[in-house]
């Protein structure tokens, strides 16, 4: 840690219209978890309402969280150490097509 | 080469991507298929739609890659184009094209319902439905149903 890179954050759909923005910058987050607290402290409510399973810190099962393009399902969940230089996608679930 | 791509409005048309798929049409190929997604007037609760706002991430066009290749893996079917608008969609207007060239009318009817599904399932696109009395993300609302 100590880098000014820090780690990037992109939210898309309902996340970026929370946030207002397209991506933010943090500082420094050991895991997912800080990661997510730290959104939840900078954005509030909204935010651990679209994040989290009612009055829980059980992640929603229609949140997909992706570092560096994996998803934290694939890789320890919460528990997802991350680094200076991380990419982290939040978005719900998708539904292109016709 | 499967041939996908993600559009703004006006950027594709399906004439276009007939005429590209005619153009070197492989000799074994004796059905090319189609589906064309198109923007309902009507919402599932009946309420009038203005429009829908799609909203990709950048790896859309990875995943559409992805998903077109695995089908054109298939010994009988010889070349899938996705082709998806992203963009402020009004009724009538078309939202996704796939398109499938391949040996038998089986393959390729087999081919589109699947390719489809993956798309719908695993593709970063969203789309935020606006009708005269409300918008609503449509994920939000098929995650209440």
């Amino acid at each position: 840690m100590g880098s000014a890179l820090g780690i990037t954050v992109k939210f898309f759909a309902n996340f970026r219209e929370a946030v207002g923005q397209e991506q933010v910058e943090v500082a420094a987050a050991m895991d997912v978890a800080a990661l997510l607290d730290e959104l939840v402290r900078r954005f509030g409510e909204r935010m651990a309402k679209q994040l989290y399973e009612s009055g829980s810190k059980k992640l929603c099962e229609t949140v997909n969280v992706l570092v560096n393009g994996r998803g934290i399902n694939l890789l320890s969940g919460l528990d997802t150490k991350l680094k200076d230089g991380d990419v982290v996608a939040i978005f719900p679930s998708v539904s292109g097509g016709g | 080469m499967p041939d996908v791509g993600i559009h703004l409005k006006g950027e594709v048309s399906l004439p276009d991507l007939f005429q590209k798929l005619r153009q070197d049409i492989g000799e074994n190929v004796g059905a090319v298929g189609c589906f064309v997604g198109v923007v309902r007037g009507l919402s599932e609760d009946g309420e009038r739609v203005k429009f829908l706002r799609y909203e990709s991430s950048e790896d859309a066009v990875k995943k559409l890659e992805q998903i077109a290749a695995d089908i054109e893996k298939r010994p009988d079917i010889w070349r899938v184009m996705i082709h998806h608008v992203v963009d402020q969609i009004a009724p009538g207007e078309d939202a996704i094209y796939v398109l499938v060239a391949g040996r038998r009318r089986d393959d390729v009817f087999r081919a589109l319902p699947e390719l489809m599904n993956r798309v719908k399932a695993e593709a970063p696109i969203w789309k935020k439905e606006v009708t005269e009395q409300r918008e609503y993300w449509v994920h939000e609302l098929a995650e209440r149903k």
